[in-house]
């Protein structure tokens, strides 16, 4: 699982750092311990999920189903993400959790953040176009079928 | 099933045709194959029968426009047939238009002797009525003019079409003209079809009813005289007792003597249109209650009479005045057409291209904003106009039938049937957005999203309402 969430984050490596990337490998003191790729990922997924359930299952409202609906809780869930993702391994770098050996910035932290955000917006999109038909008030949001 | 003849004479006769035909538009469900209307009136022009004529040939387009595409059980789902081919279901007279009664009985021509006696029988006054506007209240007239069906083409088409097991039903109105005339005068020529008409036999045995209309209006003072309503009733009952009563399998008795209200006194032309009254709206139950009996129950004749009754305590009914029975078989149909014609009226332009029932389909079975431009929507928006001034007539009417809040809009949708408030909402849920998500899920779950246009269109929307009325009003 999570080597399939570092490939994902690792398509960018070259946006946020190897240094990071190392990081969340799990690398510490000159070894890889548990990774924290697939704690990012699984936030990611279950995250994105549960934002496109809500908006066709849960909120499912006649009057929150069009486009612009749509496009409020997509940015929603990417700013979340976002968010979560630049909290998180700021938390890492302000705890001391980041290998002295490896050298991380904010810049990085806000890059991976902007990956982590890419990819929530991507599984927005596709789980968006998976799951809508079956939506009573939203299957033809963003837009008809 | 068998075919039901409708005989509607006069403008009462229209006017419990109207009924019918909303009750029919609302799904109330007749148990026959076809309605055939057959209008007798010989005025033409009045605005009874033209509102009639204009509500059924609307209501006759939809019901073909659906039928062809499949199954309908919901909206306009009972076929309505013009055996003339007329498109206004009409039965022609002869030498009726444009002329004096005088010129129809030859008058000028009489020699002295039989003037004299025509002078006896009818005063100047009825002489030189003009027949374009019908008998004005004149049944001695009507039964003279209108006793043609003998040789009459269109009732001879009507015998054509008629086949075994088909029933006769004839409305008229007993204290009027055209109606009281015409009514016995009609039966007659069906209990002693001649020879020469076509199945002659089985017109003759077949199943006749009548709904016969007692004053439930006054006039204003003018060419027709209201006051002597009630004593031409009572010498028509009496007649009829003796005479018509006898030939019928089903006889509907309705009326209402404490009206309060005087219609205008317009003895025919474009000028009569009398406003629905709740009275009318009763009769056409009868034609429903007519098909609903078997063959067996009604088989003797003169035996199956029937009276309508409501309790009407201060000039105002709402379904809750009625017996449950009445109660029952029309609150649902009426209620659901009720929601049907306000979401036609206030938000079909903003929800059908925007919402998933508009909008999911492909090429026969999507509606979309230019379903809007159809002739079938306009067909079902100018039934709706036909529908709405109907409820708001009966509303102004003695006694007021007053089902809705007529004034209902998106602000209080939920609460438009009178006495009966919303009785489950769903949160964050009201008015038209509820009717939405209700539209919403029968297009998702009533397998009808795939349907042709028009059946889809109609389908969803009696699914819709059927959801709305019975989950959230519990009726």
């Amino acid at each position: 699982m999570n080597e399939f969430f570092a490939s994902l984050y690792e398509l960018f490596i070259n946006f946020f750092g190897h240094d990071l990337g190392m990081h969340l490998n799990g690398y510490q003191d000159g070894a890889f311990g548990e990774p924290h790729y697939i704690w990012f990922g699984l936030v990611l997924m279950l995250g994105t999920v549960l934002m496109v359930v809500l908006f066709y299952y849960i909120i499912n409202h006649p009057r929150f189903n069009m486009w612009k609906h749509w496009l409020l809780m997509l940015g929603a869930t990417v700013i979340i993400q976002y968010i979560i993702a630049y909290q998180w391994v700021l938390d890492h770098l302000n705890t001391g959790k980041i290998c002295d050996d490896l050298i991380v910035n904010k810049s990085d932290i806000a890059s991976f953040s902007f990956v982590h955000a890419f990819w929530a917006f991507v599984i927005f999109v596709f789980v968006s176009f998976v799951i809508r038909w079956w939506s009573k008030n939203s299957s033809c949001t963003p837009y008809p079928l | 099933m068998s075919k039901l003849f409708v005989f509607a004479i006069g403008g009462t006769g229209s006017r419990v045709l109207r009924s019918a035909a909303m009750l029919m538009a609302a799904g109330l469900k007749m148990n026959a194959s076809q309605v055939i209307p057959i209008i007798i009136d010989p005025d033409s022009g009045n605005n009874d029968l033209s509102r009639t004529v204009n509500a059924l040939n609307s209501y006759k387009y939809i019901n073909e426009s659906i039928s062809k595409d499949g199954k309908n059980n919901g909206f306009f789902s009972t076929p309505v047939e013009d055996v003339f081919s007329k498109y206004d279901f009409r039965m022609d007279f002869k030498g009726v238009d444009g002329r004096l009664f005088k010129q129809y009985i030859d008058y000028p021509a009489l020699d002295k002797k039989n003037k004299a006696f025509a002078d006896l029988l009818f005063s100047d006054h009825h002489l030189d009525l003009n027949m374009d506007v019908g008998f004005k209240g004149n049944p001695n007239l009507g039964s003279i003019v209108l006793n043609q069906f003998g040789d009459n083409d269109d009732f001879k088409k009507f015998a054509l079409n008629f086949t075994q097991g088909d029933r006769i039903l004839i409305i008229s109105s007993i204290h009027g003209g055209t109606g009281a005339a015409g009514f016995p005068l009609l039966l007659k020529n069906l209990l002693n079809a001649s020879d020469e008409l076509p199945n002659q036999q089985l017109i003759k045995n077949s199943i006749k009813g009548a709904i016969t209309v007692l004053p439930y209006f006054r006039l204003q003072a003018g060419k027709i005289n209201s006051s002597d309503f009630t004593s031409k009733t009572k010498a028509a009952l009496e007649y009829y007792y003796e005479n018509v009563n006898p030939g019928l399998n089903s006889l509907y008795y309705i009326g209402y003597k404490d009206h309060t209200k005087s219609y205008e006194n317009n003895p025919g032309g474009v000028n009569q249109k009398n406003p629905a009254h709740f009275v009318e709206l009763a009769a056409a139950l009868s034609l429903f209650d007519f098909m609903e009996q078997k063959d067996a129950a009604i088989k003797a004749r003169g035996n199956r009479f029937m009276e309508f009754g409501a309790d009407i305590s201060d000039e105002r009914i709402t379904f809750d005045e009625l017996d449950d029975s009445v109660k029952r078989y029309v609150r649902k149909p009426l209620t659901k057409f009720a929601f049907f014609s306000k979401y036609l009226d206030l938000q079909i332009d903003k929800s059908i291209s925007r919402q998933p029932w508009g909008m999911r389909g492909k090429a026969k079975s999507k509606l979309g904003k230019e379903f809007l431009d159809t002739d079938f929507f306009k067909s079902i928006t100018a039934f709706n106009d036909h529908f709405k001034t109907w409820l708001k007539e009966f509303s102004e009417n003695s006694p007021a039938f007053i089902p809705f809040n007529l004034e209902a809009n998106n602000e209080n949708l939920t609460y438009m049937i009178n006495n009966r408030p919303i009785a489950k909402k769903p949160f964050k849920k009201d008015n038209f957005t509820l009717f939405d998500d209700h539209l919403n899920a029968s297009d998702r779950q009533d397998n009808i999203s795939k349907k042709p246009a028009n059946l889809k269109f109609t389908n969803l929307f009696h699914n819709a309402t059927d959801r709305l009325v019975t989950k959230n009003f519990k009726i």
